[in-house]
């Protein structure tokens, strides 16, 4: 694929989606979310070569992508940010198909839910994540992380305990029911 | 796994809401469920934020993105793939380069340190060899004084020692104290050369004996010299 621009156009299709989320669930910001993921992309293209086979592309691709943003990240304090287009506005990331109201619920909820898991510790963020937004199994995600599976079940399960802990305490702080 | 019991735990709730647990175990925890108000309202607990967190939609990468990393534009001052891979490409290029210049001039100081030392240990040693002939000794005195055999066996290589004997006509071969045995490995034999060995020969056949020689080396202004003596009867 190193040789082959049309390959690496269609890698890029593939896993584009999923590493730009990935890298927007990590941070919280946009447009930092489009720096990760271009950098992502550039350590897996200088790495295939060493890509050994050993887990499957995918695994391998999450794994690389995780490991760049929490270094990156690590350093920096996350705070949600709004996308903002070519003119400054902001954007919609949901489907523009639906109405205000509908909208404008939801990306309160997404809001609320974004901001408390930014909250949460990365390493426990990281398996919620994978579980709740990337669907993967808990075997798959033991494969990512490189760890066991029994602490995939504890990353989640304290991952998620934490989570609605943040999101009582926005909600109580911002005087929502 | 343990059976579940009060209090309720987080891990096996939250894997039974994954559907991660086996059978039997599945069937434990409903059990459990059906008696314990505390468990289900952790778990109900559990269901709203992973639901609320999996009804995150999914973000469609920005468009500027794709053009970003497959190289088509520069954005706001942000490297497009091309300017960041050309980049890290170049300085990977010029620390590969310091490291080959470093190497080489590395390898070529070795080189000449080996070549240096190879040379100066193969110098020939600064010690002059001179041939005494019988004549200018007034003949063939005896050996009188205690002189050190020189074998064969002192040399790397015997041969050496045992030829040169063979080409002078010598039967033994003594050296003086003075003459170390370090110095002696390191003599060039082709270049001693004990000339009076013919006439001594015929020296020690006059006398009716059978000629047996001795090239007696000793060490005289920082030479070795060889001196033919003929052997005590």
């Amino acid at each position: 694929m190193a040789g082959d621009p049309q390959a690496f156009e269609d890698f890029y299709h593939e896993y584009a989606g999923m590493i730009f989320n990935i890298a927007l669930r990590q941070s919280g910001d946009p447009e930092l979310a489009r720096d990760l993921a271009q950098e992502a992309f550039i350590r897996l293209f200088r790495n295939l070569r060493k890509f050994q086979g050993r887990s499957s592309l995918k695994t391998w691709v999450y794994r690389v992508v995780l490991n760049h943003c929490r270094s990156r990240l690590s350093r920096r304090k996350v705070a949600l940010q709004p996308l903002l287009d070519d003119q400054g506005r902001e954007r919609d990331l949901l489907d523009e198909r639906r109405d205000p109201e509908e909208r404008a619920e939801a990306a309160s909820s997404r809001d609320l839910i974004q901001r408390a898991l930014l909250d949460v510790d990365t390493t426990y963020r990281e398996a919620l994540v994978l579980r709740d937004l990337e669907e993967l199994s808990y075997q798959e995600i033991a494969d990512v992380l490189e760890v066991p599976v029994g602490t995939v079940r504890s990353r989640i399960a304290r991952g998620r305990d934490r989570l609605k802990t943040a999101v009582e305490r926005i909600q109580q702080s911002e005087g929502r029911a | 796994m343990n059976a579940v019991t009060s209090p309720c735990d987080l891990e096996v709730l939250s894997a039974y809401l994954d559907e991660e647990l086996g059978a039997d175990e599945t069937a434990r925890v409903e059990a459990h469920l059906d008696t314990c108000h505390a468990c289900r309202h952790r778990l109900d607990g559990l269901a709203r934020v992973t639901e609320t967190l999996r009804g995150l939609e999914r973000a469609a990468p920005p468009p500027i993105l794709e053009e970003m990393v497959l190289g088509r534009r520069e954005v706001h001052g942000a490297r497009s793939w091309s300017g960041r891979l050309a980049q890290m490409n170049e300085s990977a290029r010029r620390t590969r380069s310091t490291i080959g210049l470093v190497f080489a001039m590395v390898l070529m100081l070795v080189m000449f340190v080996y070549l240096f030392s190879l040379a100066q240990s193969r110098r020939t040693p600064t010690s002059t060899v001179i041939s005494v002939t019988s004549e200018q000794l007034g003949g063939l005195p005896s050996v009188d004084r205690p002189l050190l055999l020189v074998t064969p066996q002192e040399f790397p290589d015997p041969a050496v020692l045992r030829a040169w004997q063979e080409r002078q006509g010598v039967t033994e071969v003594r050296r003086h104290p003075a003459v170390t045995a370090a110095a002696l490995v390191t003599l060039d034999f082709d270049a001693l050369d004990c000339a009076s060995a013919p006439s001594a020969r015929q020296a020690a056949g006059q006398a009716g004996t059978s000629p047996r020689l001795i090239a007696e080396l000793s060490l005289q202004d920082g030479a070795i010299r060889c001196a033919l003596r003929r052997a005590p009867p």
